[in-house]
């Protein structure tokens, strides 16, 4: 098929939603394709929608519609449009970077008259698809979601003809096409002008045919016609514009009268229905429930009456041939600063102040937990990635594991549900940890794929942990950045697993380390770790150490220790799971020496026993508190267990301690010591992994060797006897973490580390001679 | 005894997996079975026994028919599509990658069926096993589509219900036989070219199917001559030959 480059016209119908409008014309300027222009019809608004448009003065056309109807409004649009095609997006929704580009894929077919993309609901709490590949009938029944162009057929109802049809919110036309059929039928003021112009264009006979690719991002917000994700809204105006539909379309197509009524008794029968559940759930009240109903029964007649007796209200034809004579080219929207726009979160509108001087990256983070449903190792670190990266001003796209696929916003990163489902690698099936990771994997695999083509992403950052980037790494699909964390094979180790299964997802982990592009340690410590379980060095894949970072709290919010009035009890606080590798038995043998010097003291242990997964409860039959208590009953009194803790309440520990102590065996890195730090608490650890990297002994803690209870019981004691030096160490640490360890510190290194990637990829793209440089060297 | 699964299975298995996705014709296949079922419950539903059937369900039904074909091309020509691209990327790859000395085994003992003489040129590279795994699916459906288009009615024949009313049921008979008559004639026109229109579809669908085919095969043997070429130890031997 011929490459051609149509011109758009990009039109967005607004009315009072100054906000979202502003956010959609800011995510405009990042569409790969430039060939477009940008005309704003605004509706009777009484918000400050004409401010925000005056900031874009000279890069798009504003109109006017003096009528609060969106057919009227998209009409003006059309009129006006000087692009070969016309693309509808809502003020609430934001397009793919490459809307653009996919549609102007699909017109290169010179058959097609009218396609639409995807579009995903982003929802508090229910993300899900809106619209993909939708069909209607002449008698409005419609499938709005499709798993592919074979679904649904042939379709299921009273209708004799069906149609593709594109959602309101991602549409586009063959300009010459819309104008033929007249645009749209003015009586839809609100709902169905978008299956309407679908149907008559099919029935003239257009090819009308969406895509499921080319997805936009829909950010429901209110109108005057409903507000946003509750019951409240002129649902009578859907009716009448049901009935209007299925009488016109279905008599226009040769639709039985019989089965014309039975559809407008459904609309009407149905929305009361809806409205007495209501009503029963108690949304709404009686008197709610009677006004509804008689403006159902208005909406169906008024819907009814139109399509009997007056005539559409189409462009005319006058207006058709006066406006095809404008040849004025279109005035493109994107100009010299739109590459180095920083990106936008469409929910809360925020975007990054920092000033760019490249072009932000466009990166997606892997990581199968993310918050706000799992708050935990990696998807904490990989959230604080996305955090920190969407504050320089990139695009993230967090893949994640979800139930069923969908896409919402958090911390300003695009974050995509990925359902997975074991029907691939079914000879592996007998090593169930591999079989999960394969398919895991492979789902996340055709998600990238799908970024690749509509979103444009650059690179790929993998934990280790899970494999999620295996599959992409093998495929060669883009370059993949490794975060090497505690994976399978140390655990596998640690707990003596020798399986199989276990054996080979720490292969896997390996394969993926030696195919990385780039490895992205978080300390010495790790690379030395990775160089001991998986013998990958720095000449096997490049290695970068990038620290761990976190969100600095504000300064209010940190409680160094109380110089002028020093408290009565001292709390010292411990969080970790209780098994032996955090050294807990160390703790334990320490706590009673320092209660013995300092009986003032209160000791605090946050976080789950692990005894039967480490073998402690098999060799003493006991769990860790169980054992604390039976061995020491008289420090019980100072010490509370409180087992896993929420979020929020382990960020008050933090805040309200004085010493934090965490005697781990071995950590890669000690994200702890940082939470501890970041509230200016002074902290304890031992000499191990990468705590020394973290904690500066002396300075803003102190370091004691690996399973020596005396040494730590000396250093907590010491500690807490000398307020100054606990002042000190926290504010010191305090400041360290601000220097070095913040997210926004994170989030540059990883954003040096991409841009290298990048570089050498392309670098080596160029290094490989075109087919054409190959003919002449050998001729 | 069984041979302990090693990494190199599993790559081995995420290659396959990742052509058998580009080629993955799952859903075109069970189109293909929708649309014979279709037609099989279509034909029992305007052609058996009961009232014979009015013009508009059996064009409404043709239609559907239509429908499901050309969607069931524009998936194919979809797939035909990223194929392309993918034979293009591979042979660019092998291009600009240096040849090894060994040459690779000849699977072409494993071809099932000859392709058509447009297709000659796909011959220049052997047969690798793993990309012709999904094709006898494929080739069975739309075999049985093949089939059912043949069983299908290409007449519709007439059944009227006979009146015995004294005196006008033999007037009536021939009034009814008269119209019947009349519509059969359109309804079989559209029939028969409906036939026709079917077989139109059969024929692109094969060919579409045979192109796929040979293109999937193209793209395993490129493949595998890639994992040769990549393969550690693959320069060692290519010094040591040279």
């Amino acid at each position: 098929m011929p490459n051609v480059e149509h011109t758009f016209s990009v039109i967005v119908n607004t009315t009072d939603r100054a906000a979202s409008l502003k956010i959609l014309l800011q995510a405009l300027e990042h569409q790969s394709y430039p060939h477009f222009e940008v005309i704003v019809v605004v509706g009777p608004t009484r918000d400050h929608t004409l401010d925000i448009l005056k900031e874009y003065e000279g890069r798009l056309r504003v109109l006017h519609c003096p009528v609060a109807n969106l057919s009227v409004s998209r009409n003006i649009g059309l009129r006006a449009a000087r692009g070969e095609i016309v693309a509808y997006i809502d003020d609430d929704a934001v397009p793919s970077r490459n809307w653009l580009l996919q549609l102007n894929r699909i017109f290169a077919n010179p058959l097609i008259a009218a396609t639409g993309g995807v579009v995903y609901l982003v929802h508090p709490a229910h993300s899900a698809i809106q619209h993909r590949l939708g069909i209607i009938s002449a008698l409005a029944e419609q499938y709005d979601v499709r798993a592919g162009l074979l679904d649904k057929l042939p379709p299921e109802g009273l209708g004799r003809f069906w149609t593709m049809r594109m959602m309101g919110a991602n549409m586009a036309y063959r300009r010459s096409a819309l104008m033929a059929i007249g645009g749209f039928d003015e009586f839809y003021e609100w709902v169905y002008d978008d299956s309407d112009a679908a149907v008559r264009l099919a029935s003239a006979g257009f090819l009308v045919q969406p895509t499921a690719e080319a997805p936009v991002y829909h950010v429901p917000a209110s109108s005057r016609n409903r507000v946003a994700f509750t019951f409240q809204g002129r649902w009578w105006i859907q009716t009448k514009a049901a009935v209007y539909f299925s009488i016109r379309n279905g008599r226009s197509l040769g639709a039985p009268p019989r089965d014309i009524l039975r559809r407008i008794g459904y609309f009407v029968h149905g929305h009361w229905l809806w409205n007495v559940d209501l009503h029963r759930h108690k949304k709404i009240s009686s008197g709610q429930l009677l006004k509804a109903s008689m403006l159902e029964a208005k909406g169906a007649f008024l819907g009814a009456t139109n399509a009997l007796f007056r005539p559409p209200t189409l462009l005319s034809q006058s207006m058709h041939h006066e406006e095809n004579t404008s040849t004025e080219p279109i005035q493109p929207y994107l100009n010299q600063d739109s590459a180095l726009q920083p990106s936008v979160d469409p929910v809360s509108g925020r975007r990054s102040t920092v000033t760019l001087v490249d072009p932000p990256l466009r990166v997606a983070l892997l990581s199968f937990n993310y918050p706000p449903e799992r708050y935990e190792g990696v998807g904490r670190h990989t959230n604080l990635m996305a955090k920190g990266l969407f504050e320089l001003g990139h695009t993230v796209h967090v893949l994640t594991h979800g139930k069923q696929e969908g896409v919402s916003f958090y911390d300003g990163a695009y974050v995509h549900r990925v359902p997975y489902r074991l029907n691939r690698y079914l000879h592996l099936r007998h090593l169930p940890k591999v079989h999960h990771l394969l398919n895991y994997s492979h789902a996340v695999h055709e998600r990238l794929e799908r970024l690749l083509l509509n979103d444009d992403i650059q690179i790929v950052d993998t934990p280790v942990w899970q494999a999620d980037g295996f599959v992409t790494a093998v495929s060669g699909m883009l370059p993949v950045v490794v975060r090497p964390q505690t994976a399978q094979r140390q655990i596998g180790q640690i707990e003596r697993d020798f399986s199989d299964d276990t054996r080979l997802v720490g292969e896997i982990e390996e394969t993926l380390l030696r195919r990385a592009a780039l490895i992205a340690a978080n300390s010495f410590a790790t690379t030395i770790a990775l160089q001991k379980v998986y013998r990958v060095s720095d000449q096997s894949a490049p290695i970068q150490i990038i620290p761990h970072g976190i969100e600095a709290v504000a300064d209010e919010a940190t409680r160094p220790f109380p110089l002028d009035r020093l408290p009565a009890k001292l709390t010292v606080l411990y969080v970790g799971r209780l098994e032996k590798r955090k050294g807990i038995q160390d703790l334990f043998t320490a706590i009673p020496k320092v209660l013995r010097r300092l009986p003032h003291v209160e000791f605090i242990i946050a976080g789950a026993d692990n005894s039967e997964a480490d073998g402690f409860k098999r060799k003493t039959g006991l769990s860790y508190p169980a054992y604390f208590r039976k061995r020491y009953p008289e420090c019980t009194a100072s010490v509370q267990f409180l087992g896993e803790v929420s979020e929020e309440r382990l960020q008050t520990l933090y805040q309200s301690c004085h010493l934090f102590v965490a005697p781990s065996l071995y950590e890669s890195f000690g994200l702890i010591y940082l939470e501890a730090m970041n509230y200016a608490k002074p902290v304890i650890g031992c000499r191990a992994g990468g705590i020394p990297e973290v904690v500066d002994d002396g300075v803003t803690g102190r370091l004691v060797d690996p399973e020596s209870p005396e040494q730590l019981a000396e250093a907590m004691a010491a500690l807490l006897q000398s307020p100054r030096t606990l002042y000190e160490y926290g504010v010191a640490g305090r400041q360290r973490l601000l220097d070095r360890f913040t997210h926004i510190h994170m989030a540059r290194g990883f954003e040096q580390v991409y841009r290298r990637v990048l570089a050498e990829t392309a670098a080596m793209a160029q290094s490989q001679p075109t087919p054409v440089q190959k003919a002449e060297s050998t001729s | 005894m069984k041979r302990p699964v090693t990494v190199a299975d599993i790559l081995n298995s995420v290659e396959f997996e990742l052509l058998q996705h580009s080629l993955m014709q799952d859903d075109v296949s069970e189109g293909i079975q929708r649309l014979r079922a279709y037609q099989a419950r279509t034909r029992v539903e305007l052609f058996g026994q009961g009232k014979s059937p009015a013009f508009e369900d059996v064009v409404s039904a043709q239609f559907n028919a239509n429908e499901m074909m050309m969607t069931l091309i524009q998936v194919l020509n979809e797939r035909l599509e990223a194929l392309r691209q993918e034979v293009r990327q591979a042979a660019h790859l092998k291009q600009h990658t240096p040849s090894t000395a060994d040459s690779p085994p000849d699977w072409g003992a494993l071809s099932d069926q000859p392709f058509g003489s447009s297709y000659a040129h796909f011959y220049a590279f052997d047969f690798a096993p793993a990309a012709s795994a999904d094709l006898p699916d494929r080739t069975h459906a739309l075999e049985a589509l093949a089939e059912s288009l043949q069983d299908a009615s290409t007449v519709v024949e007439m059944e009227v219900r006979q009146s015995h009313l004294p005196i006008i049921g033999g007037l009536l008979n021939r009034i009814r036989r008269a119209l019947h008559e009349l519509v059969l004639f359109y309804t079989n026109k559209v029939v028969r070219r409906q036939a026709q229109v079917n077989d139109a579809y059969n024929v692109v669908l094969q060919e579409l199917v045979a192109l796929n085919r040979a293109q999937a095969q193209e793209i395993a043997q490129l493949r595998w001559h890639l994992q040769r070429l990549t393969a550690p130890g693959a320069q060692n031997d290519q010094a040591s030959n040279g």
